[in-house]
């Protein structure tokens, strides 16, 4: 079963084709602001700009025709309306032309399900971090439930406000990477953990107010330290609570080598394994929502074009996922 | 060498004796994932903290475990042990008196709410029923609070606990909620707040 699969959430257009498990070609084309974070109607304008190209090639790549396709899967939300809108366009257009199924695909679920596939990861928990979301995500009575998840903005978005303050270029997490590497001194930052819950705008203000005052690789040492703190926690509070025993990561943030080494110590002190897919699959990509796609399309799970409205706002728990028995 | 009950996210529970009785000694031992400092004063502000809040939700007349003693350099309590059962497995399983139990928690909930506690944990993990009483451990997120809006964040947490653990049994739930409204002076004002953090959520 071969289903083409459009993701373009926020900043990236791309288009992945899957053969059931098999991942034929993944590729992708990203909106980068010239100055500032993502304009959403800018971004929506790449995406419409890309896709047609984008899409074109990658048949090429897999070396099949659009005739050979059985589904067309897009991300539905949550994400940017502009953005959200123009895929699911693309996604419509291409199955009523084909006269194929079309699945609507939660970009959430789909981070987890791709994460599973690629590293063997049978029930995990899954700390999906990205700029615009941050959630601790994992399986319980047929739906991935939120254990826990920011209640303000996402950690990604905090890095990008910091960083913007100091002039960094967008995406700004790689480079408070770089300069917490060579931070020394850990500076006070409230440490916010509600019960599974974690906040980012107090950390960011307190952050924010010691540019100047202190040397800018302590304040982004100090960043990384205590937010990932609280990821960290959090993921163990919800490995405890559910007994499980693996952690997947997911999202832009994934890709942090001090974030990967906290978790990494964390689980391996409760004799649990931790996953990481490759970078590529890490970020927002068009694989993960065919893949997605793929396993609802094998359990009749579609979307018809009625319903195909984007939702900006889609929650992960209101995703039944029939494809999964336990 | 004592016997561990449980080994938690955040800390290790020991069954050990003081003095003759039966006591839990619970260790937050360090993480060695973060920073020794932060790891140092989080263990430390935690425990004196959990231990001042365990005393005045006693006071409030909350079920909660008689505290011993306390070590802040180990991080550990040392208190009372609850012969009974958790919550979470008490849902799971059933049983008859699950309603009032219920109300029960709602109504203890409610207590401590306007004694200006808010517990900040409130998962079904951190309440064991010991005959028919709910006592309720672990105020180791907890703070004071006389807002609305602390004690609607409070109660949502219990909400998505029940809904990632306990979904299919959403009634019960249902029914804390209504026993803690009964109880509670600000029941509507935090009601609204708590139909507000639902809304505020990134997505709903």
């Amino acid at each position: 079963m071969i289903v083409l699969g459009l993701e373009g959430t926020a900043h990236t257009a791309g288009v992945g084709i899957v053969d059931g498990e098999k991942v034929l070609v993944n590729i992708s084309d990203m909106y980068m602001p010239v100055k500032g974070g993502i304009h959403p109607r800018e971004a929506a304008n790449h995406h419409a700009e890309v896709f047609p190209g984008l899409i074109k090639r990658a048949l090429e790549r897999a070396g099949i025709g659009v005739e050979d396709l059985d589904g067309i899967a897009f991300s539905q939300g949550p994400g940017l309306g502009p953005c959200l809108r123009t895929v699911a366009t693309v996604a419509r257009v291409l199955a009523l032309r084909l006269s194929i199924p079309l699945i609507g695909v939660n970009h959430c679920v789909a981070h987890l399900e791709i994460g599973r596939l690629l590293t063997g990861a049978s029930d995990p928990v899954l700390l999906y971090v990205s700029g615009g979301n941050t959630q601790i995500i994992a399986y319980a009575n047929g739906r991935y439930r939120v254990c826990g998840e920011t209640q303000d903005i996402g950690i990604g978005n905090m890095f990008d406000k910091f960083g913007r303050e100091i002039g960094l270029p967008f995406p700004c997490g790689p480079e408070v990477e770089r300069l917490a590497k060579k931070g020394k001194k850990l500076l006070m930052l409230p440490y916010s953990v509600k019960g599974m819950d974690v906040a980012f705008s107090g950390i960011l203000t307190a952050a924010q107010s010691y540019i100047g005052k202190e040397r800018i690789e302590d304040i982004a040492y100090s960043l990384q330290e205590i937010a990932f703190s609280m990821l960290v926690e959090v993921s163990e509070r919800a490995l405890a609570h559910l007994e499980k025993d693996e952690i997947l990561l997911g999202g832009g943030v994934a890709q942090n080598k001090r974030l990967q080494e906290m978790v990494r110590n964390m689980i391996t002190e409760r004799d649990g394994n931790m996953y990481v897919p490759p970078p590529q699959y890490c970020v927002d990509n068009g694989a993960m929502i065919a893949y997605t796609g793929y396993l609802m399309l094998s359990s009749g799970q579609t979307t018809s074009v009625e319903n195909s409205v984007v939702r900006q706002r889609y929650r992960t728990d209101e995703v039944v996922v029939s494809w999964r028995k336990s | 060498m004592a016997e561990i009950i449980k080994v938690g996210a955040e800390a290790t529970l020991y069954k050990i004796k003081w003095f003759g009785r039966d006591a839990v000694k619970k260790v937050r031992h360090p993480k060695k994932y973060r920073h020794p400092g932060l790891d140092k004063w989080l263990r430390s502000m935690r425990t004196r903290h959990e231990a001042t809040l365990i005393n005045q939700a006693k006071r409030l007349g909350v079920n909660t475990p008689t505290i011993f003693d306390i070590n802040l350099a180990e991080g550990a309590i040392v208190m009372e042990y609850i012969r009974g059962d958790v919550v979470k497995n008490i849902v799971r399983m059933g049983d008859d008196r699950m309603e009032k139990i219920c109300e029960n928690i709602g109504r203890s909930i409610a207590v401590m709410h306007e004694g200006g506690l808010v517990h900040g944990d409130l998962t079904t993990s951190n309440m064991i029923l010991r005959d028919d009483r709910v006592y309720f451990i672990d105020f180791g997120l907890g703070y004071h609070s006389i807002n609305a809006e602390d004690f609607g964040v409070d109660l949502y947490l219990l909400k998505e606990v029940w809904l990632s653990t306990h979904s299919d049994k959403m009634h019960l739930y249902d029914k804390i909620i209504e026993a803690y409204a009964s109880e509670c002076s600000k029941a509507d004002e935090v009601m609204k707040k708590l139909a507000e953090i639902e809304k505020r959520r990134r997505y709903v």
